[in-house]
C-alpha cells in the first residue's frame, strides 16, 4: 500500500534517516561511524546518546555520541552483537535511521576535570573533552583499553593512553594510572564511562580523594524514552532509595548516588 | 477519491474513541513521555503502565532481551501504586486532554476490587485489568487462567465500577473461549487479546567441557507473536458479543487491517512503539489514508463490510 508519510512538525522528536559519511575500523572490533544527523548533531551535549534502528531489529540500539562536528555526529562502537555488526557493514552514503539525542548530558562545570574512559566508554569522554576545550575548561583525559586504537581525537603527548598489551605509552590498566594522575594534576572533578568494574572503582577513588564523580551508565533497554522500565538502576536520593531510568533520568549520574 | 476524511471514530462502553489505534501497556510510560514524539490527541487512546494498589520496584535485571522478531520483557510491575498515580500523572493526563484507560493489576481478587474503587472514585474513564502478567510471581495470570476465579473477579470489579471496563487476555492458556465467555458473562464491556507470551532466552557455553547456561524469562512480543495473536482473536471472537481489543505484533497498517478482519474493532500498539515512537501517530493517519483512498466513509463500514473470501 502507497502510504502518505505523516508530516511531523519540527517540534517533535522523531526518526531520521541520515547519510554515512564514512564507517572505519579504529582497531579489530571498535569502529567509528559518521553520521549526517542535520540539526540534531548541534543540539547534542555530551553524555546524551542516539538510538539505531538495525534494520530487522526490533529494538533499536543505544550508542553514546563522541563528538560532533558541522552537521556530523560521531559515534565509536565495539561489533559486540547483531545490531552493532550490522552497523559495522554499512558502507559511506548508505543510510541508518536513528533517533536522538536522548537522556541528560554531563553537567559540566568549571573544576579542572580528569576524564576517564574505558574501552568504547571513551566515546562521551572525547566530546566532553572537545566541549571543555572549548569552554577553556582544564582537563585531564585517561583511556584505557585491551590493545591499540587508533582514535584521532586522542593524542600521546596530553592524554593518559594505556593499553593492556602495552602498545601505548602506557601499559596495564587505566585504573592502575588513576592515583598517579590524581596526585600529579589534583583535579576536582572526575567524569568516566566504562564497563562497571572500571566505574566502581573509579567511585571508590573519587571516594578516597573526596573528588565529586559523574558516571555515565550504560544498560540494556527497549524504549530509551523512559517508559519500558528495562533500564533501572538503584539511587540513593535524601538517604532514601529510589529506582531509576537510565536512559531518560541518566545516562549520568553522581558517582555516590549510585547502588552497584 | 472522496475528499471528506473518513470517520474512524468508535465507542468501547462509555469511552468515545476517534479513531481505533491504541498504545498498549507498558509501551507508552503514562503518556506524558511521548509528548516529545508526537500529537498525542491525534490516536485513539493510550493505556497506561499496569498500576497496582502499592508502589512497586520491579524485577531485577536483566530485564530485556532482543529475540527472534520481537523481545522479551521480564520488567515485573514496576509502577508508582495508584495513589502516586493520581496524585501525578492523572492531572497530566485530565490538563492534555488525553483519551486514558487506566491498566490495573492486583495480587488479590480483593485487591482488584479496591483498585477499581479508588478508579470509581477518581472517574477514571476506563479500566484494562491486567490479569494476564506472566512476569510476577503472584497474581495476575494466576486469576487469567481459571474461568470460574476470572468470573468472580470480573464481577467485583463490575460491581464498583460503572465506567469502560476492559479485560486483558493472556495466550498462555488452554481454554481461551471459556475464558473469554466468562469475561463476557461478568459484565466487561470489551476485552482486550493478546497479552505477551510467555517466552525465554538462553544463553549456553561450554567452559572446561561442562555446559553452562544464564537464561532470562519473560514474556515474548513483537511481530512473531502476530500470528498466534490473531488466531487466538479469530478464535473468540466466534462466541463473543463484546468488542475485541486486538494486539501482537502490530507495526504498520497492513497488520491493522489484518486484526480488523479477524473480528478486532480496534488494535493496540505495543512494541512497535520502542522501535519508532512515533508509529501510533502515523498509524491513525495511514489506516485514514487507507479508508480514503478505497472511498470508505467509516471504520464502522470498513468492520460490517468485512467478510471471509476463502469460506474456510
Amino acid at each position: 500500500m502507497d502510504m502518505v508519510n505523516l508530516k511531523l512538525t519540527d517540534t517533535k522528536k522523531h526518526p531520521i534517516t541520515a547519510e554515512i559519511i564514512d564507517n572505519l575500523p579504529l582497531s579489530e572490533d571498535i569502529y567509528k561511524i559518521i553520521l549526517n544527523g542535520q540539526d540534531i548533531a548541534q543540539k547534542a551535549i555530551p553524555g546524551q546518546f542516539i538510538s539505531i534502528l538495525c534494520k530487522d531489529l526490533v529494538l533499536r540500539r543505544p550508542f553514546s555520541i563522541a563528538n560532533v562536528d558541522g552537521d556530523y555526529i560521531h559515534i565509536i562502537y565495539k561489533v559486540k552483537g547483531e545490531g552493532t555488526k550490522y552497523i559495522s557493514q554499512l558502507k559511506s552514503g548508505n543510510t541508518v535511521d536513528f533517533i536522538g539525542p536522548f537522556g541528560n548530558g554531563f553537567n559540566i562545570t568549571s573544576e579542572k576535570a580528569l576524564l576517564i574512559g574505558a574501552g568504547v566508554g571513551v566515546a562521551p569522554m572525547i566530546f566532553l573533552a572537545e566541549e571543555l576545550k572549548r569552554k577553556q575548561i582544564p582537563y585531564i583525559l585517561a583511556a584505557g583499553f585491551q590493545q591499540k586504537v587508533n582514535i584521532a581525537e586522542l593524542n600521546p603527548a596530553d592524554d593518559y593512553i594505556v593499553t593492556e598489551d602495552g602498545s601505548s605509552n602506557y601499559a596495564g590498566r587505566v585504573v592502575d594510572y588513576l592515583e598517579e594522575i590524581i596526585n600529579t594534576h589534583n583535579p576536582q572533578k572526575i567524569y568516566s564511562c566504562g564497563p562497571t568494574p572500571v566505574l566502581k572503582f573509579v567511585v571508590d577513588i573519587a571516594d578516597k580523594y573526596n573528588i565529586m564523580s559523574e558516571l555515565a551508565l550504560e544498560r540494556k533497554f527497549a524504549c530509551g524514552t523512559g517508559v519500558c522500565m528495562g533500564c533501572t538502576i538503584q539511587i540513593r536520593e535524601n538517604n532514601e532509595i529510589k529506582n531509576r531510568r537510565i536512559c531518560k533520568d541518566g545516562p549520568v549520574f553522581d558517582g555516590r548516588s549510585i547502588i552497584w | 477519491m472522496v475528499t471528506v476524511k473518513p470517520d474512524l471514530s468508535l465507542n468501547i462502553g462509555k469511552l468515545k474513541l476517534k479513531n481505533p489505534i491504541i498504545t498498549a501497556s507498558g509501551t507508552f510510560g503514562y503518556a506524558d513521555e511521548y509528548e516529545e514524539f508526537m500529537s498525542i490527541q491525534n490516536i485513539g487512546a493510550i493505556v497506561t503502565k499496569g498500576i497496582t494498589l502499592d508502589p512497586r520496584d520491579g524485577n531485577p535485571q536483566p530485564r530485556i532481551a532482543e529475540v527472534k522478531s520481537g523481545m522479551l520483557n521480564s520488567i515485573g510491575l514496576e509502577n508508582v501504586g495508584i495513589c502516586s498515580f493520581i496524585e501525578h500523572k492523572l492531572p497530566i493526563l485530565k490538563e492534555r486532554n488525553i483519551n486514558f484507560i487506566l491498566n490495573i493489576a492486583g495480587f488479590s481478587l480483593e485487591e482488584y476490587a479496591q483498585l477499581a474503587v479508588i478508579c470509581e472514585k477518581s472517574e477514571i474513564p476506563a479500566i484494562e485489568l491486567n490479569v494476564s502478567c506472566p512476569n510476577v510471581k503472584a497474581g495476575c495470570l494466576e486469576f487469567g487462567k481459571d474461568q470460574e476465579t476470572l468470573y468472580r473477579l470480573v464481577s467485583s470489579v463490575r460491581e464498583v465500577y460503572s465506567n469502560t471496563l476492559i479485560v486483558k487476555l493472556s495466550p498462555n492458556v488452554s481454554n481461551p473461549i471459556e475464558i473469554a465467555l466468562a469475561v463476557q458473562k461478568a459484565g466487561a464491556d470489551a476485552v482486550s487479546a493478546i497479552n505477551t507470551v510467555k517466552g525465554m532466552q538462553v544463553n549456553p557455553i561450554i567452559n572446561n567441557g561442562k555446559l553452562e547456561h544464564s537464561y532470562i524469562k519473560g514474556g515474548y512480543s513483537g511481530p512473531a507473536i502476530k500470528p498466534i495473536a490473531l488466531s487466538y482473536i479469530h478464535e473468540i471472537k466466534q462466541v463473543l458479543d463484546i468488542p475485541i481489543i486486538g494486539m501482537g505484533g502490530i507495526s504498520n497498517v497492513d497488520d491493522v487491517l489484518e486484526f480488523i478482519a479477524v473480528g478486532s474493532v480496534a488494535v493496540q500498539i505495543g512494541t512497535a512503539n520502542f522501535t519508532n515512537p512515533c508509529i501510533s501517530e502515523q498509524l491513525a493517519k495511514d489506516l485514514e489514508n487507507v479508508l480514503m483512498q478505497h472511498n470508505i466513509m467509516s471504520l464502522q463500514d470498513l468492520i460490517e463490510g468485512n467478510k471471509n473470501a476463502n469460506n474456510r
